[in-house]
């Protein structure tokens, strides 16, 4: 029994052979296996090599970053920047905080162009009939051929950019002075100039006037993309957004009226929507000036007779256009209550007359002079119409030039008959293209310099009368290059023939402030005043204010005379405007600008003709059909876009596609041909005809469902819902858990979003690319949903088709308390931090995906493909070595720019104290130019961020979901028009 | 000991692909250190900067001489 007992109770002799190892046994296997655990682990170290610096440069201190003030010019604005570098590689671009016109705030081509500084395809030397050369060998050879001109008086054509830099105009004097028959054209192949002619018209001077958008309180927008495509978008998002930002119901609030045709930036904010064909809207100008003297009794100018507007009667012009003649008059209304603190602006598109309309608006109203500031205004920089062009294009091919230099311009692909034009350069002996890469037009040059990138370069910039901004070099530069002014003052050189020419351009710049800039009888030495400018970036300078401008009448009647004889457009109205990205294409080969979306449509890699869905069927097409429209003897071939908001009757397409170039090449139609050249105003053209072609090209889009089916994604409320809406969000400030805040021991990082002042330009996206090195992958991969933005802006498109609205909801890890991505990942790859973050370990995760599926904000990122092994040299030089780059198979997704938080915490730690609010951006907050993103500590109940999450406008996205997320939107508000019925009208 | 030929093959095998699934799986996303406590650990983060040898560029550049820094 005993035994029986002892058996079931297992203290009998085991009897399996698996049963009978020794202890012995197990231990030396365990320790067999350990040791071959440990062996197989240490992994063959990644074959690297540490390199220091046997000279270290003295400013360079590995692993901390430096910071330089410098100027980017973008057309015709120069934007103050901040530039980051690391062990002195420039990596980062920000807006200058310390200039006043910019305020901290920069374009995103400024910040994407850091991609051009190291572009694999840049020119490394000069070339000479398409083979590498010296630089002394070419400059002879050209200085020959100029010198032969000077003597033989032939013609020597300069095609350059915008002229905007006092010095570079001064250089281009000088060799204008030792060169007489030198012939200067400045010319921006996507400025139309109508803007330029009126006030040329109107004021006798063109001036690019200010456009304090903060100080009004009603905007009228003709055609105006105001806060995305037109160039002063920056300041003017910024002054927006101000007017936006409502605390409490019954604060006051700006009121944007968009009268346009397609569906633009500025259209998708506005409170009052009233489409109208771009041939209408001179004609509705007009008509709205006349109310505001009729209705209201605002005076007409001096000089100007109520006959001369009386054709423009609001109620047959309303009918015309098809336009809501309540709407119409209450545009009016408004106009005339703001006063002064009204803004009417024409889009650079539109005709001349629609800007004397405007001008004689904003006159009437008072507000010329106030919210049309041109008081420190500098005279617009001559520059070439199409039509020039044009007439440019004959002087070649009639053989009277010896030489034409293309100075960072691309004629061979922008100006509207570039075949004609690349015939005539053949009429030219000796063509040379000084830029940054192998173009169109340095394909057909026969000498080809390279030139420094604005980061290697020196300059010197005047947004202003009364400041000046300085551009300095952040690098040495990388190739066999020079600086563009450098090689002009090498032939100045030469052709004197004199060794007192100073060719050091930023000796040359010095010299030139010294004389010019630097006020005599300051208690600062030159040397001392160069460095603080140098230091700061922008200089102020004693400039008197200029009286407001003076509207000339003449001018305003014979445009009111020619509206109101024109005839009815024929045919569909062609609006063509500059991409809001790419520009006139200049900046066509930077893959990040190429994926990032467009704000509205949310196409990338490519252009399109976008039509209204009445006129669709008409020409039986849906989205991706390839359409032809046709201009006179021009014709183009690019996919249609059936486009929510735009007009019947109208067609919108832009320009910047179709370039030639690594990144470019395939993606997108050249818009240049449909530019008018004959004096018609070049970007608004009438009687295109459109019909389908043959093909089918689906746009690549990065958001595919438009429509929020009811979700709780986003608020747009008027005034009224918002009073009877406003409360606290429902999880703001107590920040409710099982674990109290003790799960939280020092700081909460959190983020408010202000729908209402978010106008979706993409700055963020383009910063958090930069920042968190984040790869392109590729029209194809943007196609299958792969696109790689931490930070995406989505858009929702609310009532009819004809004339919806849109709300812009920026979106990225909402770094959610409960996140469901972290329970689901099996190894533990996605974990919350102490500090609040929901991070990511690359190492650890395995790419399941599971942590993407079970995201409700589709928020997390997948490589798909190995994005940034083959990166090499010098494009790897733009990486930020604060972030790792991820691997194959890996998920990533946003962190609240970690290494940011951290750098910020190490600061305050080693001056030994807290961090302060504000002490830490992410990226997307530091550029972005209407404020809208806030980030900040949630458990200090005075921060911004921590006010902002107590907003009564504030609200959590998908928050029924439970996931209690560390980011809170703000409602957007519309302030629309009450419409004065028919009969008040 | 009584373990079978086979037995201590199996055994052996089973140890080597161990070590190996450890290797390339257990050690290399450093999931155990992460189940135990939630958090990255010291070693984890050290690994984790390792990676920063992707970022280190392939060469050396120089500042622009005369530049002035912004915050000094």
């Amino acid at each position: 029994m005993i035994e029986q007992s002892a058996d079931r109770s297992g203290f009998a002799e085991p009897k399996s052979e698996r049963e009978r190892i020794s202890r012995r046994r197990f231990l030396s296997l365990a320790a067999a296996s350990a040791a071959l655990a440990a062996t197989a682990a240490c992994e063959k170290p990644p074959a690297d090599t540490v390199v220091p610096y046997t000279k270290k440069p003295k400013d360079v201190v590995p692993g901390v970053a430096d910071y330089y003030a410098s100027t980017y010019q973008e057309g015709l604005v120069p934007y103050g920047v901040l530039v980051k570098a690391r062990e002195g590689r420039p990596i980062h671009i920000d807006g200058n905080d310390e200039h006043p016109l910019f305020a901290g705030k920069t374009s995103l081509r400024a910040q994407a162009d850091i991609l051009a500084l190291y572009d694999p395809q840049r020119l490394r030397a000069p070339l000479l009939a398409g083979q590498p050369t010296s630089w002394a060998r070419v400059q002879a050879q050209i200085v020959a051929v100029l010198q032969a001109a000077n003597t033989g008086g032939q013609a020597v054509l300069l095609l350059t950019p915008a002229v905007i830099s006092p010095t570079r105009r001064a250089v281009i004097a000088d060799l204008k002075a030792v060169l007489p028959a030198l012939k200067h054209v400045a010319w921006e192949p996507s400025l139309g100039l109508s803007d330029r002619a009126a006030a040329t018209a109107l004021y006798d001077v063109a001036r690019t006037p200010r456009l304090r958008l903060e100080r009004a309180r009603v905007i009228a927008a003709f055609e105006a993309d105001l806060l995305g495509g037109m160039d002063t978008a920056v300041q003017a998002v910024a002054g927006f957004a101000a007017g936006r930002k409502l605390a409490k119901p019954g604060d006051p609030m700006n009121r944007l009226y968009a009268l346009e045709s397609r569906m633009s930036v500025t259209g998708s904010k506005a409170d009052v929507r009233i489409p109208v064909r771009p041939s209408g809207a001179a004609r509705l100008a007009f008509t709205v000036a006349r109310a505001l003297h009729v209705e209201h009794g605002l005076p007409y100018p001096a000089g100007l007779t109520p006959e001369t507007l009386a054709p423009f009667d609001l109620a047959g012009v309303a009918s015309q256009y098809g336009v809501d003649r309540g709407l119409l008059s209450a545009l009016v209304d408004d106009l005339a209550g703001a006063g002064r603190r009204s803004l009417a602006v024409a889009g650079p598109s539109l005709p001349p007359e629609a800007h004397t309309a405007v001008a004689l608006i904003n006159t009437m109203l008072g507000a010329e002079g106030y919210t049309v500031d041109t008081a420190f205004s500098t005279d617009a920089p001559p520059l070439a119409t199409p039509a020039d062009m044009a007439e440019l294009t004959r002087e070649l091919a009639s053989g009277s030039y010896a030489a034409a230099i293309f100075w960072e311009t691309n004629p061979s692909y922008a100006v509207p008959d570039a075949g004609g034009f690349n015939r005539a350069l053949a009429a030219v002996p000796l063509k040379v293209h000084l830029g940054l890469e192998n173009d169109e037009t340095a394909h057909r040059c026969d000498a080809v310099l390279p030139v420094n990138h604005w980061l290697e370069s020196w300059n010197d910039y005047e947004p202003s009368t009364d400041l000046l901004s300085v551009q300095q070099p952040l690098i040495r530069p990388l190739y066999d290059t020079r600086q563009g002014e450098e090689i002009l003052l090498e032939w100045v050189k030469r052709l004197t023939d004199s060794q007192q020419v100073e060719t050091d351009y930023r000796t040359y710049l010095m010299a030139r402030w010294r004389k010019e800039v630097y006020p005599k009888g300051t208690l600062a030495s030159f040397e001392q005043y160069w460095t603080a400018a140098v230091h700061d970036g922008v200089v102020r300078r004693q400039a008197t204010p200029r009286p407001a401008r003076r509207i000339k009448v003449k001018p305003v009647a014979e445009a009111a005379r020619t509206v109101a004889a024109a005839s009815a457009a024929r045919g569909m109205d062609l609006l063509i405007e500059p991409d809001i990205k790419l520009r006139d294409g200049r900046y066509a080969n930077i893959g990040w600008l190429q994926e990032l979306p467009d704000p509205v449509t949310k196409v990338c890699w490519g252009n399109h003709l976008a039509i209204s869905a009445a006129d669709a069927p008409k020409f039986g097409v849906a989205d991706g059909d390839m359409v032809s429209v046709e201009i006179g003897d021009r014709r183009v071939t690019l996919p249609a876009l059936v486009q929510p908001g735009q007009v019947e009757g109208a067609a919108f397409a832009v320009l910047g596609y179709g370039r030639e170039g690594d990144v470019s090449a395939g993606r997108g139609t050249n818009l240049f041909p449909l530019v008018a050249a004959d004096g018609s105003p070049p970007l608004c053209r009438s009687g295109a005809s459109i019909f389908r072609s043959n093909g089918h090209q689906s746009p690549v889009r990065s958001q595919e469902q438009f429509n929020a089916q009811g979700r709780n994604v986003f608020r747009l409320w008027s005034l009224d819902e918002y009073a009877k809406n406003a409360g606290p969000p429902e999880d703001a400030g107590a920040l409710a858990s099982l674990n109290g805040n003790e799960r939280w021991p020092d700081h909460k990082w959190g983020m408010a979003i202000d729908l209402s002042a978010c106008v979706g330009c993409g700055a963020c996206q383009i910063a958090c690319q930069s920042e968190n090195n984040i790869p392109v992958v590729g029209p194809e991969q943007v196609a299958r949903g792969r696109i790689m933005n931490w930070m995406r802006n989505d858009v929702y498109y609310v009532g009819p088709a004809d004339n919806p609205q849109i709300a812009h909801v920026p979106m990225l890890c909402q770094q959610c308390d409960d996140a469901p991505c972290e329970p689901v990942c099996p190894v533990a790859a996605t974990v919350h931090s102490d500090d609040g973050l929901n991070e990511q370990i690359y190492n650890r995760c395995i790419g399941v995906r599971y942590c993407a599926a079970n995201c409700p904000y589709m928020c997390r990122r997948f490589n798909f493909f190995d994005y940034t092994s083959d990166i090499g040299e010098p494009l790897d030089l733009a990486f930020n070595p604060e972030v790792t780059v991820r691997p194959r198979g890996v998920m990533e997704k946003c962190t609240f720019c970690v290494q940011r938080i951290r750098n910020g915490e190490q600061i305050a730690r080693d001056e030994g104290r807290p961090v302060r609010d504000g002490d830490i951006q992410p990226a997307c907050a530091a550029a972005c130019p209407a404020d809208a993103i806030v980030f900040g500590d949630l458990k200090d109940p005075n921060s911004r961020v921590s006010r902002l999450a107590r907003s009564n406008r504030g609200f959590k996205v998908l928050e029924e979901l439970g996931t209690r997320p560390a980011v809170t939107y703000l409602a957007e508000l519309k302030n629309p028009a009450a419409p004065r019925t028919n009969d008040d009208a | 000991m009584k373990m079978t030929r086979r037995q201590s093959l199996f055994a052996v095998a089973a140890a080597a692909g161990a070590a190996v699934l450890q290797a390339r799986v257990l050690v290399r996303p450093r999931w155990l250190a992460g189940l135990m406590s939630k958090r990255l650990t010291p070693f984890g983060r050290a690994v984790a900067a390792r990676d920063v040898r992707n970022v280190r560029p392939s060469r050396r550049v120089q500042p622009a001489p005369h530049s002035v820094k912004r915050h000094d």
